[in-house]
């Protein structure tokens, strides 16, 4: 079911229970978050998509997360106040630290008017680069390997192969934690043959129709024992994939 | 022998033939075994006191049980007769043989055991005029230092379970109804309506509902809902049946701390008695109604006592709290509407129930009914664990049971609802100990724990530990809460260190903002309560270390120097022999002199001196 509500004074119309920073940033409204993908849940780590949301019957507009606020008919929604950009810009200072160089952050850091940062770049951090936004951690989880954990917690959190293990063994080696990765702090490296990434180097698998490695050979066996996919999706690269496809569909079309 | 009960009537006539036998009456002694007199040997003192009534060959004259906390852990072990209801304090095994020569074979009391007030010179024989208890009302605790918590037959002897025959009579509406009516406002810290909570949670959709009993009781120095577990048990299993009843719940959790091993044990001894006694599981006292309980024990992470982070804890994974709504009422555990409470709130269920919703309102205040649990430490002549009556003053907790602050020193502050809680100080000791009188002064009543802090204490260097305490126990989701903390606590750091500005505390208070504003669960938006409630009350001591470079409660070692009065040194040459730093020097019968440069201030040089001639600045 639709309903509607007011986003800076706009009406916005959006399925029920959507969440907030997807239906408003759909209706072409800019708020930022470094958190949130549409293809994991939400946690509401970064503390950036903050907005005021008033519900019906409600008093004091309440300062919220909107990444992970569920939209309500009648809900009245303010993405810009002086309340909201304080703590935007606090919590992003307090994020600065371990990734000062990171574009996505730089971005933000000029979008909210931040010329100076308040502390000290981090120097020892675990995982340098890291802003704990556990999206890695959230994405391996969704692509269903649970290879990646949030580890300890308070301000010795970090994340990493569970238990802080070296390697992280239920990985595959498909790289989505990389790419969806808002600092580009994991590392992976790609040779002719191999991919490294968490401490573990995986054995690439050449596209069957033009020969170029374009998956792990782990990667390809999980795939493949999942069931539920066609072959030509663990077998084939991205290029051919779409030669494949268009000459069957050529095919059929005779 | 198992007495399984089919119905209401059995448990009555059970309860009538261990009266008729005298079972609780009996004359009895009763060891304190709660965690603080246990840590000063109370266990040895009743293998002692065993050992010796059977060498008397009269171990059949006395009831000797080992029971839960009796509260004044300051004076422990306790050894509590009954039923005159007198009190031996600091009993120690080499007490024994005079104990069971007079008191056990002579019937006369061993008067040197007996307490006296140091404020009066007063000696009390009766457990109920000491001024700690006297002051109290235990409601909660009642039978804590009387009933073997081992022992379903003295919690049945004492009237255990008959609130739960008479729910079953009222019926689940009823029984809502009179918890609703009673005001009773859940003692986990968030003050919620516990009967409002019950009817969200009744009226949810689904075909399974939870009750939880939250035991994950984090706070430094807090031991409320720890003693009630150990000692009493079966008093929250009583009131989580009552609680299934009425919500319609089939299954129910106790999430207790692992670091709590005797409160798992008699928990889990309790569960399987009651199941025995028919009081849970299938048909309970031949009803229809089915209830089950499952013990389940917590790693040890603070935030673990967030109820949604407890909840995730439950079900196996991280303990991370979510956002609310949707309220667990609603949706908790596993996605099924879930009521949780604390031990406190649970074990307080039964007393309503049997005594009634009027009754129970007839304690209080306005907006807070009934008792409420505190546990008592810091720098207070008693520390203890307290029972009063909500609308309490600060300064009759403190003063009244406390017995004031040891040495002879001033009260500074009381802080309040734990690690996030907040510092009140002396002009704030005649507010009403309540939830809404406490939270608009800045600190809250959290579940319970009261520290007491005296002249030696310095503000900034407690907030900062607590800022230590909870950034490294934050779940570390949020960016406000795990970084603001850390921030927070560098920045305290450089105040008691000696670098701190205005612009410090300015940035202190910048970041606060924004941990309290916009953190998502509790532990966040309180965290920084120590913080914020010290800059409201005791504002000139951060400025005294930002200005004056002077730490007035001689607590932060960069601010402060340690110094040797000549006119009061007459030279022993003691706090020169104790320096680890051979810092001081003189000649004996002189005064004698600290070498800055070398002196780590330890301090070993004050404690040491007869004649207080070492002074800090």
């Amino acid at each position: 079911m639709d309903v509607t509500l007011r986003i800076d004074g706009g009406e916005v119309t959006a399925p029920t229970g959507a969440g907030l920073l997807d239906v408003a940033r759909r209706a072409g409204y800019r708020i930022p978050g470094l958190c949130h993908h549409e293809g994991v849940p939400d946690i509401a780590a970064c503390r950036l998509c903050l907005v005021e949301v008033r519900q019906p019957g409600r008093g004091e507009p309440l300062l919220t997360t909107s990444c992970n606020y569920p939209v309500v008919a009648d809900l009245d929604v303010v993405t810009e106040s002086p309340r909201i950009r304080r703590h935007r810009i606090m919590n992003l200072q307090l994020l600065l630290p371990y990734a000062p160089q990171a574009p996505a952050l730089q971005e933000l850091a000029v979008q909210l008017g931040v010329t100076r940062g308040l502390f000290a770049p981090v120097a020892d951090a675990p995982l340098p680069g890291c802003i704990l936004c556990e999206l890695c951690v959230r994405v391996c989880s969704t692509v269903g390997y649970n290879a990646l954990s949030a580890l300890g917690r308070g301000d010795h959190k970090s994340v990493g192969p569970p238990f802080g293990h070296a390697g992280a063994t239920d990985c595959v080696g498909c790289g989505s934690c990389q790419s969806v990765c808002p600092t580009q702090c994991i590392a992976m490296e790609d040779t002719s043959a191999a991919r490294t990434i968490w401490g573990r180097t995986f054995d690439l698998f050449a596209c069957r129709r033009c020969g170029t490695p374009f998956m792990t050979k782990a990667h390809r066996d999980a795939t493949a024992a999942r069931g539920d996919l066609p072959e030509e999706y663990y077998t084939l690269c991205d290029a051919c994939k779409r030669v494949v496809l268009s000459e069957n569909l050529l095919t059929a079309a005779r | 022998m198992t007495t399984r009960l089919t119905d209401p009537g059995a448990l009555a006539r059970h309860r009538e033939a261990l009266v008729a036998a005298g079972e609780p009456s009996r004359d009895a002694i009763a060891v304190c075994g709660g965690t603080g007199c246990r840590a000063q040997g109370a266990m040895k003192v009743f293998e002692a006191l065993q050992t010796e009534v059977e060498a008397r060959g009269v171990d059949r004259r006395v009831n000797l049980r080992a029971t839960g906390c009796h509260g004044f852990c300051e004076r422990g072990p306790l050894l509590l007769l009954l039923p005159e209801g007198v009190l031996y304090q600091h009993v120690q095994v080499e007490d024994v043989p005079e104990i069971v020569e007079k008191t056990v074979v002579g019937g006369e009391a061993v008067e040197r055991l007996f307490y006296v007030d140091p404020s009066t010179d007063l000696q009390h024989r009766k457990e109920e005029k000491i001024p700690f208890y006297r002051r109290q009302q235990r409601l909660v605790l009642r039978d804590n230092g009387h009933l073997d918590p081992t022992s379903i037959d003295d919690y049945i002897a004492l009237g255990g379970y008959s609130a739960l025959a008479r729910a079953l009579e009222m019926g689940p509406v009823a029984v809502l109804e009179e918890v609703k009516r009673a005001g009773l406002r859940g003692r986990g810290g968030g003050g919620f309506p516990a009967g409002v909570k019950w009817e969200v949670c009744r009226n949810a959709p689904g075909d399974l509902h939870y009750v939880v009993c939250n035991a994950d009781e984090g706070d430094p120095g807090a031991f409320m809902d720890r003693s009630v577990l150990e000692g009493n048990p079966h008093s929250v299993l009583e009131g989580m049946t009552i609680g299934a009843l009425a919500i319609g719940a089939r299954k129910g959790h106790v999430y207790v701390r692992q670091e709590y091993p005797l409160a798992v044990q008699h928990l889990t001894h309790a569960l399987e008695q009651s199941g025995e006694f028919g009081l849970l599981g299938e048909a309970i006292l031949g009803s229809d109604l089915s209830f089950d309980v499952q013990v389940s024990r917590g790693g040890g992470a603070f935030v673990c006592g967030e109820e949604s982070a407890m909840m995730a804890s439950l079900e196996g994974c991280r303990g991370v709290p979510r956002r609310r709504p949707p309220y667990p009422a609603e949706h908790g555990l596993w996605g099924r509407p879930t009521n949780v409470n604390n031990v406190e709130t649970w074990a307080t269920v039964p007393h309503i129930v049997l005594r009634g919703a009027d009754w129970f309102r007839s304690i209080g205040t306005e907006g807070s009914k009934g008792t409420k649990i505190f546990s008592l430490v810091g720098k207070v002549n008693n520390t203890g664990l307290v029972e009063v009556p909500m609308g309490i003053s600060l300064r009759e907790i403190v003063f009244g049971i406390g017995g004031g602050i040891p040495g002879g020193k001033a009260f500074k502050a009381v802080q309040t609802g734990g690690p996030s809680g907040g510092c009140l100080p002396a002009e704030k000791l005649d507010a009403p100990v309540d939830f809404d009188t406490l939270l608009a002064e800045g600190a809250m009543m959290g579940s319970g724990g009261m520290i007491v802090m005296d002249e030696d204490t310095c503000m900034v260097d407690m907030a900062k530990y607590f800022l230590r305490f909870l950034a490294s126990e934050s779940c570390g989701n949020c960016t406000s809460c795990r970084e603001g903390l850390l921030r927070l606590h560098e920045l305290l750091g450089d105040i008691t260190e000696g670098r701190g500005t205005r612009d410090t505390i300015a940035r202190v208070e910048e970041i606060a903002d924004t941990v309290r504003a916009a953190s998502m669960c509790a532990l966040g938006t309180t965290a920084v309560n120590p913080v914020l409630s010290t800059l409201r009350y005791f504002r000139h001591e951060y400025l005294a270390h930002v200005d004056g470079d002077r730490c007035p409660a001689g607590v932060c070692k960069a601010l402060i120097s340690f110094i040797i009065d000549p006119e009061l040194c007459n030279g022993c040459t003691l706090c020169a022999l104790r320096c680890p730093q051979e810092a001081i020097a003189g000649e004996k019968k002189l005064p004698h002199t600290i070498e800055q440069e070398l002196c780590i201030k330890c301090g070993v040089c004050k404690d040491v001196c007869r004649r207080d001639a070492v002074l800090v600045r």
